[in-house]
C-alpha cells in the first residue's frame, strides 16, 4: 500500500463516550469483522477492560476502506486509555498517527481528561476530527458542545461530525473525514532510505516470544530481513509481520507509514524497548526517532503473596504483567507481618487496582495489597544535601532526625458544572489543596484550577469529586514539583507491638482520625483471643487512637466422649494448621485475611 | 489370649423424634425388620468378642434413646450382653432414659439385668427452654420417670441440662439448677450449648452467647457445690465417688470396645468408628480405622485427660502409649504452666480454672503438625 493510501488515528475520549462502540461500528462499516463476529467493544480484549469500560492496552487495529472517490485505504486505528493514570500511554499512541477522532458524549460535553489529550494530540501535530456521539440522545446538548470545543480547544464547531455509534449515525462520515482530513503519513526529514520504526508497544506470547507493535516510519520490514534494536543494539531476524485486522493476520510486508506487528524471536520484553527505533541490520539508520519520556510511577505499594510459598511464582507473573505492562515496576522488599513480598510502583490508583485484579484474575495469585504511598523527600536536620526518597513507611527515618518532609503535589484541572463550584471548593480545601484559578467553559460549566498533594489524589479524590458532582465531574493532574508538609507516620500496635503492614505518612492533623478509623477496623477484624489485645494508633511516643479487644472467656468444647475424639483431632489440627498461616505479632494471631479487610477498608 | 477391653459401650441408635440440637446417631423411622437384624447383629458382635470382654469394670449403653426399645427388644439386647460379657465387683453398667419412653416394667427389667445406673436426658425444666431445643419430654414426665426409678431401687442417676441455649437468660437456668437439685441426685451433667454441624439449632443460630455461658458455668458450679456435688470435668458433677466411671475412664485413655452403628472403640493402639447408617452397619460395612502414631495417641489421650479436674498424676505421664511423656513433652507442659492453663500440685498436673474453659487451646498444643 502506498503512503498516500495509508491512515494512522487514534481516538481521544472520555470512559462511557463511546470510543468503543464507534470503534465497532468503524470495524463493522469496513467489513474489518462481521457482524456474526462483532462481540460488543471488540477491541477491550481483557475481561477486565469491558467490565470497567476502559481500555488500558494500546491494541492496534487495521481496516480496509473504499472511500466515495472509489479509492481503497488502509486505515490504522491506535487505541488510547481513557483514564488518567495512562496518559502515558495516550501520548505513545498518539506518536504512531497523524491524525484523531475526538468523541464527545453530546449530553455530557468535554471533559477535564478529554482537554489534557486533546491538548497532547495538538502538541504532537495531529489532525484533529470532533465528532459528537450520542447525538440522538434526548439530553443531547450539541450547542454546548460546540460552545465548549471553540472555547476550550479552539475547534471551529463547522468541523464537528454528529454520529450516534448506536444507530449508526456518521459513521460513513467519520470514515470520510479520516481520509479526507487526516493527511498521510509524513516523509522522514532525513535518512528517509533508511528503516526506522517505532516499538509503540509490545505483548508477551508464551511460544512466539515478545509480540511488537510497531510504527514503521520509513522504509519496510518484511519476514527474514535482519534488524536492530537502536537502545541495545541486538540483532534479530524477523520471523513475521502482520496487521491486526482485528485478530493478527500476517502480510508480506510493512510499508512505510503503516501500523502492524512484528515477531523476531524476542525472548524478553527488556530487550525491546517501547519507544525504541527498529532499524535494518545491514543498512543501519544512525539517528533513533525521537523516543519517549521514560514515565516514573507516582504511586507505590507493597503486594505480598498471601501464601508465603506463593513468592517465586507471583514473582514469575509480576514479570509476566511487565512484559505488557512496563510503567509498572516491581521490587522484592520484605515485611515483619507480610512476609516476602514486593515494593511496586504504579501510575496511579486506578492502574494499581487494574494491576492487582490483574495478578488475582490472570494468575490466579492470592495477594494483599499494603495502603498506597507516594515518594516523599525527606531531609536531615543539619544536611539539607541529601535528599532520601522514601516510598515506603518503614524506611521513614527517625523523626527526630528529620528536618522535615517533603510530598509531590500536583496541579489538578478540574471541570465542573457551575453549580458545583462551592462543594468542589471545599472538597480541595479538605484534601489539602489550593485553589489556584477558575475559569469560564461555557454558560454553565467551569475549569477550576487546583494545586494538591498527590497523596490525597492517590486515595479518594476522584471518586469524592464524582460523588460530589452526581458524576458530571472530571479532573485532569501533572505532576507539579514537590513542597513541604507537616508529615508523620502513623503506626498501628497491636499488644504494643508495631505492624509494619499498618504503618502509613499522613498529614499531622489526619493521623487521629485515620488511626481510629483503623484501630476500629482492626478491632473488628482480629479474633478474640485468651487474653485482652490493645489496638493503638501511635505517632512517635504519643498514643492517638485505642481499642482493646476483649478476652475470649472460653474455647471448650463442652460436650467431648469416645466417640467424640476422632472428630475433636481432626478439628484442632485444622485450627492449629491455620494459625500457622496466621502472622503473629507479638502473642497475637492476626489471620492473613484480616490484613486483606483492613487495607482494602483503608484504600 | 486376647487383650481384654476396659469397657463396652452399646450404640442403640433409634429415637421418636430428633432433638434439634443433637447430632448423635440416630433413625426414626425403622422397620420391625431392622430393628430385629440390628439386634440380632448386636448379639453376633457380642458373641464374637467375648473373650475380650471380660472381668469390664463398666457398660454404657447409649443412643439414640435406649429406653425406646420395647420390653421384648430390650429383655433380649440385655440378654445378650448378660450372656456373653462379665463383669468385675465394682462394675458399673450405664444406661441412658428418656423420661418420656422409660416405663415402670422397662425400670424393672433394667434393674434386674444388672443395671446399676441410669442416666436420663432432662435437657431443660422450662418449657421456653426446651422448645429452642425442641425437646418434646416434659416437667411432669421428668418427675414421674425419676420417682419411678427411685422408687424401683435405682441410686445412681444422672440428668443432662444443656445452658447458654438462646433465650435462655440466667434467672432461667438458675431455675432450671434449683429444679434438677431438688430431686438430690448424685449426678449431674451440665453442658454449655454447641451448635453442631447439621443439626436444625444450627441452622438457626449462627453463634451462642460465649459470655452469659461461662456466667451460667460459674452459677452451676456454685449452686452444685452446695449439695456436695463437685465439678470433676467441664460439663460434669457428682457427689463423691458417684462420678461416671465409664466416662472418666475413656477420658484417661483406657480401652473401650464400642458396637452399633456410629460406635467408636480403642484398643490402647488404634480407634476405629463403625459407620453412621444403621442399614449400611447391618450389611457388614467395615469401620473407619483411624491409626495414629505413638506420639500424637499420647497427645490426644493426655489432653482428654486434662478435660478432668484432677488432671494427670505425674506416674502416669511416665508411661502414655508407651512413652514417658512428662519428659518426652516436658516444654509443652511448661508452656501450659506458662499460660496458666494448668498448674502443679503435690504429684500431679491439673487444669487450672481457665485451663478448663480453655479445654480445645490445651489439646490443640498436643496437636503435632
Amino acid at each position: 500500500m502506498e503512503k498516500k493510501y495509508i491512515r494512522n488515528f487514534s481516538i481521544i475520549a472520555h470512559i462511557d463516550h463511546g470510543k468503543s462502540t464507534i470503534a465497532d461500528r468503524l470495524m463493522q462499516h469496513t467489513k474489518t469483522v462481521s457482524d456474526r463476529e462483532l462481540q460488543e467493544q471488540m477491541l477491550d480484549d481483557m475481561d477486565l477492560e469491558r467490565e470497567r469500560g476502559i481500555t488500558i492496552k494500546a491494541h492496534p487495529v487495521t481496516m480496509n476502506y473504499r472511500s466515495d472517490a472509489d479509492e481503497l485505504y488502509q486505515i490504522n486505528f491506535i487505541d488510547t486509555p481513557g483514564h488518567v493514570d495512562f496518559a502515558y500511554e495516550v501520548s505513545r499512541s498518539l506518536a504512531a498517527c497523524e491524525g484523531a477522532l475526538l468523541i464527545i458524549d453530546a449530553a455530557q460535553g468535554v471533559q477535564a481528561q478529554t482537554v489534557a489529550n486533546v491538548n497532547l494530540a495538538i502538541k504532537q501535530g495531529l489532525e484533529i476530527i470532533p465528532v459528537l456521539n450520542k447525538i440522538d440522545l434526548p439530553a443531547a446538548d450539541p450547542d454546548m458542545c460546540y460552545e465548549q470545543i471553540e472555547e476550550i480547544l479552539a475547534i471551529p464547531r463547522e468541523e464537528c461530525i454528529l454520529a450516534s455509534a448506536k444507530s449508526g449515525l456518521g459513521i460513513e462520515d467519520i470514515l470520510e473525514a479520516i481520509v479526507e482530513r487526516i493527511p498521510q503519513p509524513k516523509d522522514q526529514e532525513t535518512e528517509n532510505e533508511k528503516l526506522k520504526a517505532l516499538i509503540v508497544d509490545s505483548s508477551y506470547d508464551p511460544y512466539r516470544g515478545v509480540i511488537n507493535y510497531v510504527r514503521v516510519m520509513s522504509s519496510s520490514i518484511k519476514p527474514k530481513d535482519s534488524i536492530r534494536m537502536m537502545a541495545t543494539n541486538k540483532d534479530y531476524d524477523v520471523k513475521e509481520v502482520g496487521v491486526f485486522a482485528p485478530k493478527m493476520t500476517p502480510t508480506d510486508e510493512l510499508a512505510p507509514g503503516s501500523v502492524g506487528y512484528l515477531i523476531a524471536n524476542i525472548k524478553d520484553t527488556a530487550e525491546s524497548k517501547i519507544g525504541d527505533t527498529i532499524t535494518s541490520k545491514q543498512d543501519p539508520a544512525k539517528e533513533p526517532l525521537e523516543g519517549f519520556e521514560e514515565v516514573l510511577p507516582m504511586v507505590y505499594s507493597g503486594i505480598y503473596p498471601i501464601d508465603t510459598a506463593d513468592y517465586e511464582t507471583l514473582k514469575y507473573s509480576m514479570g509476566k504483567l511487565q512484559l505488557n505492562d512496563p510503567s509498572f515496576l516491581y521490587q522484592a522488599e520484605s515485611s515483619a507481618a507480610l512476609g516476602f513480598g514486593f515494593r511496586c510502583g504504579f501510575l496511579g490508583l486506578l492502574h494499581m487496582e487494574i494491576i492487582q485484579e490483574r495478578l488475582r484474575r490472570e494468575y490466579n495469585m492470592d495477594i494483599i495489597a499494603t495502603y498506597p504511598s507516594v515518594i516523599y523527600h525527606v531531609y536531615l536536620k543539619g544536611n539539607d544535601k541529601d535528599m532520601i526518597p522514601v516510598d515506603n513507611p518503614v524506611h521513614l527515618p527517625d523523626p527526630s532526625t528529620i528536618d522535615r518532609i517533603e510530598e509531590p503535589v500536583i496541579e489538578a484541572g478540574i471541570m465542573i458544572p457551575g453549580d458545583y463550584i462551592g462543594a468542589v471548593m471545599a472538597l480541595i480545601m479538605d484534601k489539602r489543596g489550593i485553589c489556584l484559578g477558575t475559569a469560564a467553559v461555557d454558560e454553565r460549566h467551569v475549569m477550576l484550577t487546583a494545586e494538591l498533594p498527590l497523596h490525597e489524589i492517590v486515595i479518594d479524590f476522584n471518586d469524592k469529586l464524582k460523588s460530589i458532582t452526581r458524576g458530571y465531574g472530571s479532573m485532569n493532574y501533572k505532576p507539579n514539583g514537590y513542597k513541604a508538609a507537616p508529615l508523620v507516620k502513623l503506626e498501628m500496635l497491636v499488644n504494643q507491638e508495631p505492624v509494619d503492614a499498618f504503618a502509613c505518612i499522613v498529614h499531622r492533623d489526619h493521623a487521629q482520625s485515620r488511626g481510629r478509623r483503623l484501630a476500629e477496623k482492626l478491632k473488628e477484624v482480629i479474633p478474640q483471643q485468651m487474653f485482652a489485645i490493645a489496638i493503638q494508633g501511635a505517632i512517635g511516643g504519643s498514643i492517638v487512637a485505642r481499642e482493646t479487644i476483649s478476652a475470649l472467656r472460653k474455647n471448650v468444647t463442652a460436650k467431648c466422649y469416645g466417640g467424640d475424639i476422632s472428630r475433636k483431632r481432626k478439628l484442632l489440627e485444622k485450627q492449629k494448621e491455620g494459625k500457622k498461616r496466621m502472622k503473629q505479632i507479638g502473642k497475637v494471631n492476626i489471620p492473613q485475611d484480616a490484613f486483606v479487610k483492613i487495607l482494602k477498608a483503608s484504600n | 489370649m486376647v487383650n481384654p477391653y476396659h469397657s463396652l459401650y452399646l450404640h442403640v441408635p433409634f429415637c421418636q423424634n430428633i432433638c434439634d440440637y443433637c447430632n448423635l446417631y440416630s433413625v426414626v423411622n425403622n422397620e420391625n425388620s431392622t430393628r430385629t437384624s440390628y439386634l440380632g447383629l448386636i448379639n453376633s458382635q457380642l458373641k464374637d468378642a467375648s473373650n475380650s470382654l471380660v472381668n469390664l469394670q463398666s457398660i454404657f449403653v447409649g443412643g439414640g434413646t435406649p429406653s425406646q426399645l420395647t420390653i421384648p427388644e430390650m429383655k433380649y439386647f440385655l440378654k445378650s450382653v448378660n450372656d456373653h460379657v462379665t463383669l468385675r465387683g465394682d462394675y458399673e453398667f450405664s444406661v441412658e432414659c428418656n423420661p418420656s419412653s422409660i416405663t415402670d416394667d422397662k425400670l424393672k427389667l433394667l434393674r434386674d439385668s444388672g443395671v446399676n445406673r441410669l442416666s436420663f436426658g432432662a435437657q431443660s425444666t422450662t418449657r421456653k427452654t426446651r422448645s429452642v431445643l425442641g425437646r418434646r419430654t416434659s416437667k411432669s414426665q421428668l418427675d414421674q420417670a425419676l420417682n419411678s426409678a427411685l422408687n424401683i431401687g435405682f441410686e445412681n442417676i444422672n440428668i443432662d441440662l444443656i445452658y447458654g441455649v438462646p433465650g435462655q437468660e440466667i434467672e432461667d437456668w438458675q431455675y432450671d439448677l434449683e429444679t434438677a437439685l431438688s430431686y438430690n441426685l448424685p449426678h449431674y451433667s451440665a453442658y454449655s450449648l454447641i451448635l453442631e454441624e447439621d443439626t436444625v439449632l444450627a441452622e438457626k443460630f449462627s453463634s451462642v452467647d460465649d459470655e452469659l455461658a461461662v456466667d451460667m458455668y460459674d452459677l452451676t458450679a456454685e449452686m452444685l457445690s452446695t449439695k456436695d456435688l463437685r465439678r470433676y470435668e467441664i460439663s460434669n458433677y457428682s457427689k463423691p465417688g458417684k462420678h461416671c466411671k465409664h466416662n472418666y475412664d475413656i477420658w484417661k485413655g483406657k480401652s473401650y470396645l464400642g458396637i452399633g452403628p456410629a460406635a467408636t472403640s480403642y484398643d490402647g493402639e488404634k480407634r476405629w468408628s463403625q459407620i453412621r447408617d444403621l442399614e449400611k452397619w447391618i450389611a457388614g460395612h467395615a469401620p473407619e480405622i483411624d491409626e495414629i502414631p505413638a506420639k500424637d495417641r499420647a497427645g490426644e489421650v493426655i489432653s482428654f485427660g486434662f478435660r478432668t479436674v484432677d488432671g494427670w498424676q505425674k506416674t502416669e505421664l511416665e508411661n502414655i502409649c508407651g512413652l514417658n511423656t512428662l519428659t518426652e513433652f516436658s516444654d509443652i507442659f511448661q508452656d501450659l504452666i506458662k499460660s496458666e492453663l494448668i498448674y502443679e500440685d503435690n504429684n500431679s498436673l491439673k487444669p487450672t480454672e481457665q485451663g478448663l474453659l480453655f479445654a480445645d487451646s490445651v489439646a490443640e498444643a498436643f496437636i503435632f503438625i
